[in-house]
């Protein structure tokens, strides 16, 4: 019996390792490249886009590898374990270069400062933008909002000492944050809560905050009554959302850059909204929503 | 529910079992090797277990972050993870499990002519395995659950549908992932028990005996 135990032990030690040994992407492999994507639904659905827009038009075959943490995506991408990545201009500038933003820098600037900036420190390619920003809003109960008439950020200041604001743990620790925020507005919250990016919307729901941080792209937006406030004195940065691309693989492969360029300044807000929803309420899985995008506009005509 | 087709479903329990089975296996290798060395050097047990013991104390999310540097992407990282939370349990109940048998039947076996490499395989392991199997449930049943994060360094599992149903705040798709897990933590223990068990009684019907 003793025996046979330990052989059985033996037996699955083996084969879980000669099993779990199968990684490794072919180095070997000439025209391939892998795509990196993090793990909310936007990037996802965009790099799902950007892997069929390449397959379709390319003889280049694309792994992508998802739900990477938004760092880790990055990191890999520099070292060249994934050759695209999904980027925001805002957070390249702010995570990635280190740069403060200032209040009022325009979006233009932004975007060059990252473009200039990612080139030259990490060699990758900021390709042009596919039109939507994605950008931190606050977001306040509608009928709250309309029975006071707060339409801006300022219009708040009066009413924030009696509310409780909630975020994000990533919004309380940036530069382009709650801090920031609060002292050019004079916001005076009377608390604020921490939470998981993804319990926002249902922790407002059920009263926890007043006033919570949202991105404008957010799937949730359209089921709930909320108004989110014009940033008045333009402290938030603007986030567009580009291809970023390893410049020794744009190099090699110039035809990328044509599959990709269909994508220029292409969708609004609304657009990647509903996408967003597609996905998050389960209409959609991630691959189907891309072609479903690439099918609407045409992408592949 | 369009998160993913069955095949995806069960193609993620199966890596996301072989993951956490191969970080344990490796670790139950090496961790008895180590645990049968304290043994023979009682002086350097207690700073040798507080060494393993910090392993631990590391967050699953670090770890991952720095085996990644060396390992990249991929499943690799997390087998690794693995490896390293599950040593100290083996380790430890090896250590344990050898130091508990009883001296009689180290006697005896002295006595009938063994030498200490058949003292070691024929007394002393086979009276540590309840314990050692302990140590490799314990581990095995962590692990499923750190495996769970393995996907944010590009490896494979069902965190995935964890991960991915938090962000969609789906509900349906959480559970895509977790009830499997729980399933496989069920199922491991209940085996892994019934085994110790019998294991234990064989041990005490051979001494009886």
């Amino acid at each position: 019996m003793k025996k046979l135990i330990l052989f059985a032990l033996c037996l699955s030690l083996a084969a879980a390792l000669f099993a779990g040994c199968g990684g490794g992407s072919g180095s070997g492999d000439e025209r391939h490249i892998t795509i990196a994507g993090k793990t909310s639904s936007e990037p996802q659905i965009m790099v799902e886009v950007f892997a069929q827009l390449i397959e379709a038009k390319t003889d280049i075959t694309v792994d992508r590898v998802m739900d990477l943490a938004s760092r880790i995506a990055f990191e890999s991408t520099v070292q060249g374990e994934t050759h695209i990545y999904p980027g925001y201009s805002g957070t390249l500038l702010i995570n990635y270069l280190n740069i403060d933003i200032e209040p009022g820098t325009t979006a233009e600037e932004i975007i060059d400062m990252a473009r200039a900036g990612i080139l030259e420190e990490y060699d990758l390619v900021l390709l042009p933008h596919v039109g939507f920003q994605n950008n931190f809003g606050i977001a306040i109960g509608g009928p709250f909002a309309r029975e006071h008439n707060i339409r801006t950020l300022s219009d708040l200041i009066p009413f924030s000492s009696d509310m409780v604001f909630g975020g994000e743990h990533a919004f309380f620790d940036r530069a382009d944050g709650f801090e920031g925020m609060v002292e050019l507005y004079g916001l005076n919250f009377r608390d604020t809560v921490m939470m998981d990016v993804g319990l926002k919307y249902q922790s407002f729901a059920q009263g926890i905050m007043d006033a919570f941080v949202i991105y404008t792209t957010d799937s949730h937006i359209p089921s709930h009554d909320i108004v989110i406030l014009e940033d008045d004195l333009s402290f938030f940065p603007t986030y567009y959302f580009h291809p970023v691309i390893r410049a020794d693989t744009l190099a090699r492969f110039p035809e990328i850059g044509e599959a990709l360029s269909v994508l220029d300044n292409l969708l609004t807000e609304d657009d990647m909204i509903r996408f967003n929803h597609m996905v998050d309420s389960g209409q959609a899985s991630v691959s189907a929503a891309a072609a479903q995008m690439i099918e609407e506009f045409g992408l592949l005509n | 529910m369009l998160i993913a087709d069955w095949s995806e479903i069960i193609e993620r329990i199966l890596v996301h079992f072989q993951i956490s089975v191969t970080g344990v296996a490796l670790a139950t290798v090496v961790g008895m090797i180590i645990g049968i060395t304290l043994t023979r050097f009682p002086k350097i047990a207690t700073p040798a277990l507080s060494v393993i013991e910090v392993f631990q104390t590391i967050p699953s999310l670090a770890m991952l972050s720095i085996l990644l540097i060396f390992l990249g992407l991929g499943n690799n990282t997390a087998i690794m993870a693995i490896f390293f939370y599950s040593l100290l349990p083996i380790v430890r109940n090896t250590h344990a499990g050898i130091l508990s048998v009883d001296p009689a039947l180290l006697d005896a076996g002295k006595g009938m002519g063994m030498n200490s490499f058949q003292v070691l395989f024929k007394v002393e392991i086979p009276n540590a395995i309840p314990v050692i199997l302990s140590g490799l449930r314990i581990s095995l049943i962590t692990a499923y659950g750190i495996v769970t994060i393995s996907v944010l360094v590009g490896g494979g599992g069902l965190g995935r549908f964890v991960i991915r149903g938090i962000q969609m705040q789906n509900m349906g798709v959480m559970l895509t992932g977790a009830i499997p897990i729980a399933a496989m933590a069920l199922l491991t223990d209940l085996l892994l028990n019934y085994l110790e068990k019998r294991m234990t009684r064989h041990n005490r019907s051979s001494r009886t005996a």
